[in-house]
């Protein structure tokens, strides 16, 4: 009875969605195949079909290749500063008396503030004539010693070759650090007090209580973040477009900014989609390795 | 005599104090460096914050004068006003809460409609239905992007505020339904059933009875959509041409690196507190959803 | 209450999707039609379908003149030419003024693609990546304009001969392309290395005639802890020393072949080249260049050169429209040419300035499948723009240098007008190459620039990466 009153609805509610879905969100991924082994410079009237070119292309191009390297370099940066940074955050945001929900507040503000904004803000501020950082340093004597240490000739921050990438996985840290650490901190309010409880009459307390009850029980939690932090981390775009204003150095050229790049400024269009079939295919593959991997784990514990 | 009855006690609570006082001393030493790093953190992102409000209330020859240490010597709203009429910050700021809540609404309602369906009505096809909406949670957006691109360009929608809003209305179709599907299925069928013996139809019975119900989980849906229309990039980036169309993202993206309004900093930085100050609003007032969704979505995605 | 906000809602949507419904209507509508030939190829057959124009008895329709601006409407430079517009449609009642706002970087972009699809602007103001006649990807596919009848026709004042005659030697080099006119040039930009007045006087420095005294200056300065080489920031800034560079080494012509693949037998790979790129490293790794040399905010590296936080900058004039809010009152500057090197006086003459035009080009209404624009009132526009008498009055209230013959220069930059005076050559910085060559080439050397100037790669890794670039290149 009431199945067939709300199968009235199917038409009306499912047929707009579904369709909408299939035309914009599905059909041009299935077209993409296409477009990939296709030239298209956006002008001409003829699409050409050129087969597997654009993937022999892409194994010859040296900028492509350099922007993987570096995307590689700032997923995994960011995936061994944000994962236990945020963690440690999460416990110690539960290990404090006074001021946990500030903290939680606070820490998350760098999260909602837009991309391109938390970009502008460290533009100006590692800005060597309008920025906070360098007057600072050079005002606590910092300048020579920082030099020397980090093995550069200026502190450019987003420009020297040995600065510019950490410098962006920092940024990536400051921003996503709030996000992850509330993840974190679902996932240890999840942790029954009683099985806490029951460990520290024990006798099990700090690192061992850590080791043997929170880490395992987090286990799920980690994987997730885990999983979105190399996701995040292979398709980074905004970061890095809005700190160069689009003129993007080869120093820190991505995967994603360079098919923008490709596609929209050197109107390569063909190309620019195998280059995006390949970003696929390393996302999927990414994945799967590892929620295999930290799925073995999570057996072993 | 009557000095040792009564100096017992006192001994025992200044024993006691003495004890709570190194408890304390002890509690807080554990603390301090929780305290230290999470403060350190927290000040970070209030202070950058403070700092673009401050440049933004100085006139631009003070900061090349005086440096971005020193304080206004002479405050001014004269940035905010600029930005505003001469910078098209508000023409900016018009779009940008037009795609945000229109982009919010239609996918509200659209996610709201086809989960229903999906979740409480059993029809031939169904699970194919689901799982074809559910394969877009695996693609990168990449892969769409040249496509989607000439799709739109072919439909005559490029450079429209349509184009942004059936692209956020289908953007996040998928998420929303997997979040919403999963909502729906926890509310009872009896409310249905007394609905319909009660002579409601099929659509009173969603508007009026379920939809009410699911309001926690379309509050999260719109909070997070908002949000994340609010600062949106690379969509506008792509499909927009005409800068009154811009929203305040690509706008100041433009402003700060388009060399027509070079060294206007200041204004530039009354753009940036324009673009925080309602995202800020919405999250200080809508903190427990947000950070409550934040965790749903995630950890089950 | 819950029913209100959802009724709420449900207008909002509704509202939403007429606003989004009309913004299209102005287009016409595209059927695309795509067929499968030969398994190989897809066949894109577009047919425009026109608006039926229901044309009521009233004036003749007029025609609009679309104008791209790189200013907003509130700029200086925007409220000038919005009063050109009315100017011109006083005197030209068939015409219609409309401006359109394209700001930004890559504003050029979107005006392109636009173009491209069939519905252009009419005339675009541009930087200096803006249309480029000759062998500019648009040029190549018919969308821009020739000017060149127009050019050969009397000027907005006869008085002032041919249109193309007022306009002085160098803005026409880039003008002209065989036989054709791509455009009439906004106003010229010459590039000239800015020094500080007051840290040449406290430190007793002499104004550099060559690159090594250029480097002992900066060296004086390294000693007291003053940054010299400023000007880099952006890719691009950081190639124009790369540039002038070897310009002062190979000479104007061989040069130009260089970079634009017309002789081959001058390579990349070649002394001039590899010696130039040694030069510029060796300027950076002596630690000469300020902080954001490379990969800086550009229009931050040069406020620092007006706020006395670096000795030199090489830039064109069109600075000082950007900082002119900035200067401090007291700030003292002078202007000389970018040094020569020592053992190669005589490939180029010293006094010589590299530089260029910023441009205003015209699309082809024809390719438009709106009626309504006109390129005719376009022409009359530009024709307008470029008189004598007015650019005058332009260059007096915006301080630009004109491209016009015989009107003054601008009086912020001291001693720029003695520059030109003396100057005995022009040659344009290294867009000059999208006369020829495709233009992912310009963005592939910036590529290369920076990877050398930030040391990722050694002078013989950049000349032979530049060679492979120019080999692939079309």
């Amino acid at each position: 009875m009431l199945q067939r009153e709300l199968r009235k609805l199917v038409i009306p509610f499912l047929g707009p969605s579904l369709a909408l879905y299939l035309v914009i969100g599905l059909w041009p991924n299935l077209e993409a195949f296409y477009w990939a082994l296709t030239e298209y410079d956006g002008l001409a009237p003829i699409q050409t079909y050129v087969g597997l070119e654009n993937f022999s292309t892409m194994l010859a191009d040296r900028r492509w290749w350099g922007a993987v390297n570096n995307t590689i370099y700032f997923a995994i940066g960011t995936i061994i500063t944000l994962l236990p940074i945020s963690l440690l955050f999460a416990i110690l945001i539960m290990s404090v008396r006074r001021g946990r929900e500030f903290f939680k507040t606070t820490i998350y503000i760098p999260s909602i503030l837009s991309v391109v904004i938390v970009a502008f803000l460290w533009v100006f501020l590692l800005d060597s004539t309008i920025g906070l950082f360098n007057p600072a340093l050079k005002a606590l004597g910092l300048t020579e010693p920082l030099k020397q240490l980090l093995g550069v000739n200026s502190l450019n921050w987003l420009g020297h070759p040995k600065l510019a990438k950490p410098t962006i996985v920092l940024i990536q840290l400051w921003q996503g650090l709030g996000f992850y650490t509330l993840l974190f901190l679902a996932g240890l309010a999840k942790i029954p007090g009683e099985l806490l409880d029951a460990a520290r009459i024990d006798g099990a307390a700090g690192w061992g209580l850590f080791r043997h009850i929170t880490w395992p029980l987090l286990f799920p939690t980690t994987q997730t973040v885990l999983l979105l932090l190399i996701i995040n981390g292979v398709q980074i775009f905004t970061l890095v477009y809005a700190l160069s204003g689009g003129g993007i150095s080869p120093l820190t050229q991505v995967m994603a900014t360079y098919i923008y790049r490709t596609a929209f400024t050197d109107r390569l269009f063909g190309y620019a989609t195998a280059l995006s079939v390949f970003l696929m295919a390393v996302v999927m593959a990414l994945t799967i390795v590892s929620r295999e991997l930290t799925k073995r784990e999570a057996i072993e514990m | 005599m009557t000095t040792e009855s009564t100096v017992t006690p006192q001994v025992m609570q200044q024993q006691r104090d003495r004890q709570a006082q190194q408890d304390r001393l002890r509690r807080w030493l554990t603390e301090a460096p929780a305290y230290a790093l999470l403060g350190a953190f927290s000040l970070s992102a209030i202070l950058a914050l403070i700092w673009v409000l401050l440049m933004s209330l100085r006139p631009v020859k003070e900061l090349f004068t005086y440096g971005a240490w020193a304080l206004p010597k002479e405050w001014t709203l004269q940035n905010y006003v600029d930005a505003w009429r001469e910078m098209r910050v508000g023409q900016y700021f018009f779009n940008t809460v037009l795609y945000s809540v229109v982009g919010t609404v239609g996918s509200v309602f659209l996610a709201a409609c086809t989960a229903y369906i999906l979740a409480r009505v059993k029809f031939p096809g169904r699970n194919f239905i689901y799982y074809l909406f559910l394969i877009s949670l695996m693609i990168p957006g990449y892969l769409a992007m040249v496509p989607r691109y000439f799709l739109m360009k072919n439909l005559g929608l490029v450079d429209t505020y349509l184009v942004i809003f059936l692209i956020a209305w289908t953007g996040g179709l998928s998420f929303n339904l997997f979040l919403l599907i999963n909502f729906f299925e926890t509310l009872p069928t009896e409310l249905e059933e007394s609905a319909l013996i009660d002579g409601a139809n099929a659509w009173q019975i969603f508007w009026d009875i379920m939809l009410p119900l699911a309001r926690p989980g379309l509050a999260t849906v719109a909070i997070f959509m908002f949000m994340g229309q609010w600062n949106e990039f690379m969509t506008p980036l792509i499909y927009l041409r005409d800068a009154s169309k811009y929203p305040l993202a690509l706008g100041l993206q433009i402003l700060s690196f388009g060399s027509t309004y070079s060294a206007t900093y200041t204004k530039l930085f009354a753009g940036m507190m324009l673009f925080i100050i309602p995202i800020l609003v919405i999250y200080l007032v809508f903190k427990r959803q947000i950070t409550e969704g934040l965790t749903v979505g995630a950890l089950k995605g | 209450m819950s029913r209100r906000v959802a009724q709420l809602a449900s207008w909002l949507m509704i509202a939403a999707v007429l606003v989004g419904a009309c913004a299209p209507v102005a287009t016409p509508e595209v059927v695309v039609q795509t067929q499968v030939v030969k398994e190989t190829q897809i066949v894109r057959e577009t047919q425009v379908v026109k608006e039926t124009q229901v044309v009521v008895a009233t004036p003749a329709p007029k025609k609009v003149v679309e104008f791209a601006s790189f200013w907003s409407a509130d700029s200086p430079n925007g409220r000038e030419m919005i009063a050109l517009g009315y100017r011109l449609e006083a005197e030209n009642p068939e015409c219609d003024f409309v401006f359109t706002e394209y700001p930004g970087a890559e504003a050029y972009k979107t005006v392109n693609l636009r173009a491209q699809e069939g519905d252009p602007v009419d005339v675009y103001s541009g930087g200096a990546n803006a249309l480029v006649p000759g062998g500019g990807d648009e040029w190549k596919a018919g969308l821009i304009y020739d000017l060149a009848a127009d050019m050969a026709g009397p000027a907005y004042n006869p008085d002032n001969g041919t249109w193309i005659d007022t306009f002085t030697a160098g803005a026409r080099f880039e003008m002209e392309f065989d036989g054709h006119v791509g455009f009439v040039p906004a106003n010229q930009v010459v590039l000239a290395l800015f020094y500080n007045k007051a840290l040449y006087e406290q430190y007793g420095l002499q104004v550099p005639r060559t690159w090594e005294e250029l480097m002992a200056n900066s060296e004086v300065l390294k000693q007291n802890d003053v940054a010299s080489i400023g000007g880099g920031g952006f890719n691009g800034y950081v190639s124009y020393w790369y540039d002038n560079i070897l310009y002062r080494l190979m000479g104007n012509d061989r040069m130009y072949a260089l970079y634009n693949k017309k002789d081959p037998n001058i390579k990349w790979t070649d002394p001039e080249p590899l010696l130039a790129a040694q030069m510029l490293v060796d300027m950076i790794k002596k630690g000469y260049a300020i902080d954001g040399f490379v990969g800086g905010d550009f229009a931050a590296n040069q406020v620092a050169f007006f706020t006395g936080k670096v000795a030199h900058l090489y830039i064109g004039t069109f600075v000082m429209g950007e900082v002119a809010d900035v200067i401090p009152d007291d700030f003292q500057f002078g202007v000389t040419y970018f040094p020569t090197v020592t053992g190669y006086e005589d490939k180029t003459p010293y006094e010589s300035l590299a530089g260029y035009t910023n441009s205003f080009g015209i699309f082809n209404a024809g390719q438009s499948a709106r009626a309504e624009h006109s390129t005719e009132c376009a022409v009359k526009y530009l024709k307008l723009y470029s008189d004598k008498d007015i650019q005058a009055g332009l260059v007096s209230s915006l301080g630009f240098l004109s491209a016009v013959k015989g009107v003054p220069g601008p009086s912020n930059i001291p001693g720029v007008g003695e520059l030109l005076t003396n100057q005995k050559e022009g040659w344009p910085t290294n867009q000059a190459m999208y006369y020829n060559l495709d233009a992912s080439v310009r963005s592939k050397m910036w590529d290369n620039v920076v990877l050398l100037a930030s040391e990722q790669i050694t002078p013989q890794e950049f000349v032979e990466l530049m060679q492979a670039d120019y080999d692939a290149a079309k």
